[in-house]
């Protein structure tokens, strides 16, 4: 439920990006969403469709990128990916990570009609 | 309007007809943006966070389910600890200011937010909340978030540590089931224990659920009825500020 939220962040952002580098039309954006945070994409392209309808950013494609989650154990310093926030390591069975990615919630890049 | 956010200013212009025709020429381009989707909330929550430090007020954000026991654990910290420390508190919730109103029995220092439709605070929202409090009579702030032990933990406050409370009504899984709030806390409370007697809980294995999520994870065990355990809060409440404070001092901005 707070994808509606993330949405209105998102829209403020692309809105911001329009205005300061005068384009005039934004034709997609990709947002990257690490897998292991709490963003269920579907609920964010509902969000998406709901609240650009009848804006200036109606037709406007939402494209997602999930990356995945990735860590160093801590203990034995083997690089591997996690499939959650509470997965053993695959070495030596530590749960004390550095988190290398997983955790992503950003805007990567937009198509754009730039003014000449 | 408020001046630090610009809040007020966040309307979208509504899609206008292309009357105009289409002389100049377009470009039609892919670029890379880079940025952080919550970095609205993420600066306003660092000016709060400034704002903490300058003014040596220590702010917790309470996260947790509906009804593991937040406002009750709060209701006796002020009867307990109130005349010793200078409380402030800021109450989430949907709906009401039911809690609001329970605590003010036991402070003046208290404010409530409604979220309506929203499932979590934000730093907007704290930011204003300040504007309620006696800030002149504060050392401690306390942000019970909005019962919910998903969409919370995404948002950044301002606070110094996030606090995570689970009941021992709610079954020792949660951990488990909704890791990122522990993963983001601190210090973890376990809430409730004058009903272990007549619950199948199991602490131990609670205990080892919350150190797979977060292995250095301070947890701390309490009743707010019997006040069981409340030794512990106490000193961990003085021992953070007084850690908080100093690191205040040194890395002044």
């Amino acid at each position: 439920m707070h994808e509606a939220s993330i949405c209105k962040s998102l829209l403020e952002m692309m809105q911001k990006e329009k205005e300061a580098k005068n384009y005039s039309k934004i034709y997609s954006v990709t947002v990257e969403t690490g897998e292991l945070q709490l963003v269920v994409p579907e609920s964010l392209d509902f969000a998406f469709q709901a609240l650009t309808k009848d804006t200036e950013f109606e037709g406007t494609k939402l494209i997602q990128k999930i990356i995945p989650a990735k860590a160093i154990c801590k203990d034995c310093r083997l690089e591997q990916t996690r499939d959650s926030l509470y997965s053993e390591c695959k070495n030596c069975g530590s749960f004390k990570f550095e988190m290398l990615s997983g955790m992503e919630l950003q805007i990567s890049k937009m198509e754009v009609e730039q003014n000449v | 309007m408020c001046n630090t956010c610009g809040c007020g200013n966040t309307t979208f212009t509504t899609k206008h007809k292309h009357s105009h025709s289409h002389e100049h020429h377009h470009n039609h381009d892919e670029v890379s943006v880079e940025q952080k989707i919550l970095d609205f909330n993420d600066e306003l929550a660092h000016q709060n966070e400034h704002f903490f430090h300058d003014n040596k007020i220590f702010c917790l954000n309470l996260l947790s389910s509906p009804g593991s026991g937040k406002t009750t654990l709060l209701e006796a910290t002020l009867r307990e600890f109130g005349d010793q420390f200078k409380i402030g508190l800021v109450e989430g919730d949907q709906q009401t200011d039911f809690d609001a109103q329970r605590l003010m029995k036991y402070s003046k220092n208290v404010t409530q937010i409604n979220t309506n439709r929203g499932c979590h605070l934000d730093s907007h929202m704290i930011h204003h909340a300040l504007e309620n409090l006696d800030l002149e009579n504060l050392e401690y702030l306390i942000v019970e978030n909005v019962g919910n032990l998903v969409c919370p933990s995404m948002f950044k406050l301002g606070e110094a540590k996030k606090i995570v409370i689970l009941s021992v009504t709610e079954g020792e899984d949660k951990p488990l089931k909704y890791p990122n709030a522990f993963f983001e806390s601190e210090l973890a409370i376990i809430s409730k224990i004058d009903l272990l007697p007549y619950l199948d809980f199991d602490v131990e294995k609670c205990i080892g659920y919350i150190k797979q999520v977060k292995p250095e994870m301070k947890i701390i065990l309490l009743s707010s009825k019997t006040l069981e355990g409340f030794d512990e809060w106490k000193n961990w409440l003085i021992e953070e500020k007084e850690s908080f404070l100093s690191e205040a001092m040194h890395h002044h901005h």
